[in-house]
C-alpha cells in the first residue's frame, strides 16, 4: 500500500514539477543481463543497455544520459612523497564514502545537453560525485581536491570510472541503447544504472535499474570461505600444500 | 589462458604465474632453496598485490618444502629436536609478524616495508655470496687448496644458558640460540613470504656450528610449520591467502625443481652459488631502483580496514 501510494506521490509530484510539457515522458529501459557472474575465465563484460522514450512528440530532439554506480565503499587515498630520494606513502585521506565503480554514457557530451544543477543533483558526470567529507591528513580544502583527483585517477586507470560522452545511440522512434563496460576489477555488489532523459537542458524523465555482479560457482566458494570462515579456509590452504608437495614427491620417487 | 583469482581479484594469466613457479622450482631444485624470496617480488612486479602475493608465496612454500624434507629425510638429514625448538620460535615469531603486517598495512607502509627489507636482505646475502664463491673460483683456477676453517669459535651459542643436547648436529648448545633463529625467521616469513631458508642456512652454520648434512633437511622442517601457521594467520587477519595462485605456483615449482634438480649435477658448486648470487643481487638491485622512480600515481586507493 506504501508503495503504491509513494508512486502516485512520485507521479503527481513530477507532473508537477514540469507543467511546460502536458504530455509527461516515460522512460522504458532495460538491460541485456541482470546478474553478472565472476567466474573462472572472468575478464571483464559489457552489458547492453537498450529503452525507448515514450510520451514524446516527434519534434522534440531529446538527450539521453546514464549512470552506473557500483557499490560505494569508505576508502583511504594515500599520496606518495620523496623521501631521501625514496617514494613512499606520506599522507592519505579517509572519504567515508566513495562509489567503487562509475560509468556515464551520454548521447553527446553532458555539458550541452543538461543544465548544471541537474547534473549536481544526480552526480551525472564524474566532476559532479559527492563525496562524503574527508577526515584525515588533508587540511586545505585545495588539498582534499587533490586527493579526489587523486582517486579519481587511479580508479580512471583501473577502467572503474569511465565517461564515454556520445555513446548512446538514439535510433528511430525514441529507442535508445549503450553499452556499459565492466573491467576485470569490478567490485562485487550492488549496481544500479539510472537513465535520465533531458529536453532543453531540463530533465524530464528517469529510471532506475539495479544489477548485481557477483562471484560463481568455485570462485564464489573460495572468496566466501575465506570471509566467512577464514580460520578453516586457512588450514584448508595448508592441508592443500602439504597434500599437493607430498604427491608430487610421491610420483617423483617413481 | 586467463584465470580468475578469487581472492586478488584480478584476472592473470595462468601460463605466466605456472612459468613463474617453474622458474623459481628450477633454481630451488638447482641451488636447494626455497625460492621464496624469488616468488614474492616476481609475483609484485607481475601486477599481483603486495599483501597477497606475501601471504600466497607462504603457502605455496609449504608446499614446495615438504617434498624436499622428505628426501632429507630419507637420508637422515633432519635433526627433529633442533628443528623442534626452531619450531616453537618460529610459530611465536610469525604470530608476531603476522601483527606487524598488519599494523602495517593500516598504516600504509606494507609496500614500503617489504620493498626495503627485500633490498636489504637479497642485497647482503647476494653480495656475501657473491664474494665467496668468486673467491672459491678463483683459488680453483690457481689451484691450490685452502684449509677448510675449522670451528673454533666459541660464540653466544654456547655462552647462553639452557643448555641442550643435539645429537644429530654433535652440538650441545643454548636452546636460546635456535628459538631466536626460529623467531626472527617466522617474522621475516609473515611479512616477506619467504621460508627463509637462504638467511637461515648461513645462520644455522655459522652461529649454531651445526654440521652441514643437516643444515638444509632441518631448516625446511621448521619452515613448513612456519609457513603453515602464517597462512592460517595470514588467512584469519586478513583473508590475503589466494588458494589458485598458490596451487598455480606449486605446480609450476614442482615440476621445475625436477629439472633444476637434474640440472645442478652438470655445474660444479661453486658455479651454481655465483650464478644465485647474481640472480639474488639482479633482484635487490631491480628492487632498489623502482623505489626511487617516481611512480606513475603518486595516489593510490585502499579500502578502509
Amino acid at each position: 500500500m506504501n508503495r503504491l501510494f509513494l508512486l502516485f506521490f512520485l507521479l503527481f509530484y513530477s507532473a508537477g514539477l514540469y507543467p511546460a510539457h502536458s504530455a509527461t515522458p516515460r522512460l522504458v529501459t532495460d538491460l541485456s543481463e541482470h546478474k553478472i557472474d565472476i567466474a573462472y575465465k572472468f575478464e571483464g563484460t559489457d552489458v547492453l543497455l537498450f529503452g525507448a522514450i515514450e510520451g514524446l512528440s516527434g519534434t522534440i530532439k531529446p538527450d539521453v544520459a546514464v549512470v552506473v554506480r557500483g557499490p560505494t565503499l569508505p576508502i583511504i587515498v594515500r599520496r606518495k612523497s620523496r623521501v631521501l630520494g625514496i617514494w613512499m606513502n606520506t599522507s592519505s585521506t579517509n572519504f567515508r564514502t566513495a562509489p567503487s565503480y562509475y560509468a556515464l554514457a551520454s548521447t553527446r557530451p553532458v555539458a550541452s545537453m543538461a543544465a548544471s544543477q541537474w547534473r549536481a543533483v544526480y552526480e551525472i558526470g564524474i566532476d559532479y560525485i559527492h563525496f562524503s567529507p574527508a577526515s584525515g591528513g588533508a587540511q586545505s580544502a585545495s588539498d582534499i581536491e587533490a586527493f579526489r583527483n587523486g582517486f579519481i585517477a587511479a580508479r580512471r586507470k583501473l577502467g572503474l570510472f569511465n565517461e564515454h560522452e556520445n555513446s548512446v545511440e538514439l535510433i528511430d522512434n525514441g529507442l535508445f541503447r549503450t553499452r556499459i563496460t565492466l573491467p576485470t576489477r569490478v567490485p562485487i555488489g550492488d549496481y544500479r544504472a539510472d537513465i535520465y532523459l533531458f529536453v532543453d537542458k531540463k530533465l524530464m524523465a528517469r529510471q532506475s535499474v539495479p544489477f548485481v555482479v557477483k562471484k560463481t560457482g568455485f570462485e564464489r566458494s573460495v572468496y566466501d570461505k575465506a570471509h566467512q570462515s577464514p580460520f578453516l579456509y586457512g588450514i584448508m590452504a595448508v592441508c592443500i600444500a602439504l597434500g599437493a608437495g607430498w604427491t608430487a614427491a610421491w610420483i617423483f620417487r617413481k | 589462458m586467463h584465470l580468475y583469482l578469487p581472492i586478488a581479484e584480478i584476472s592473470v594469466n595462468w601460463l605466466i604465474i605456472a612459468g613463474l613457479g617453474a622458474l623459481v622450482g628450477f633454481l630451488s631444485g638447482m641451488f636447494g632453496v626455497g625460492g621464496g624470496f624469488l616468488t614474492t617480488p616476481l609475483l609484485i612486479f607481475y601486477g599481483i598485490p603486495p599483501a597477497i602475493a606475501v601471504a600466497s608465496a607462504a603457502n605455496q612454500i609449504t608446499g614446495s618444502s615438504v617434498s624436499a624434507v622428505l628426501a632429507h629425510w630419507r637420508r637422515g638429514g633432519v635433526d627433529v629436536r633442533m628443528a623442534f625448538v626452531m619450531i616453537v620460535g618460529g610459530l611465536i615469531g610469525s604470530a608476531g609478524g603476522s601483527y606487524i603486517f598488519r599494523a602495517l598495512s593500516v598504516l600504509g607502509q606494507l609496500d614500503f616495508i617489504i620493498s626495503l627489507l627485500y633490498v636489504f636482505f637479497l642485497g647482503t646475502i647476494g653480495s656475501l655470496m657473491l664474494r665467496e664463491s668468486l673467491g672459491a673460483m678463483q683459488r680453483m683456477r690457481k689451484d691450490f687448496t685452502v684449509p677448510l676453517k675449522k670451528r673454533t669459535h666459541v660464540g653466544l651459542a654456547y655462552r647462553l644458558p639452557l643448555k641442550m643436547r643435539f645429537h644429530k648436529s654433535r652440538l650441545y648448545i643454548s636452546a636460546l640460540a635456535p628459538f631466536a633463529l626460529g623467531l626472527l625467521v617466522g617474522i621475516l616469513t609473515a611479512i616477506m613470504g619467504i621460508g627463509g631458508g637462504f638467511i637461515m642456512v648461513p645462520l644455522m652454520i655459522y652461529v649454531l656450528g651445526m654440521p652441514s648434512s643437516v643444515v638444509v633437511g632441518t631448516s625446511l622442517l621448521q619452515i613448513i610449520f612456519t609457513t603453515s601457521m602464517t597462512t592460517v594467520l595470514n588467512s584469519v587477519q586478513t583473508q590475503s591467502v589466494d588458494i589458485v595462485l598458490a596451487v598455480l605456483l606449486l605446480i609450476g615449482g614442482v615440476i621445475g625443481a625436477q629439472f633444476g634438480a637434474a640440472a645442478a649435477q652438470k655445474l660444479r658448486a661453486e658455479q651454481l652459488r655465483a650464478m644465485l648470487a647474481v640472480i639474488v643481487l639482479g633482484v635487490a638491485i631491480r628492487l632498489a631502483i623502482g623505489m626511487t622512480w617516481q611512480p606513475d600515481q603518486l595516489y593510490s586507493v585502499f579500502t578502509d580496514l
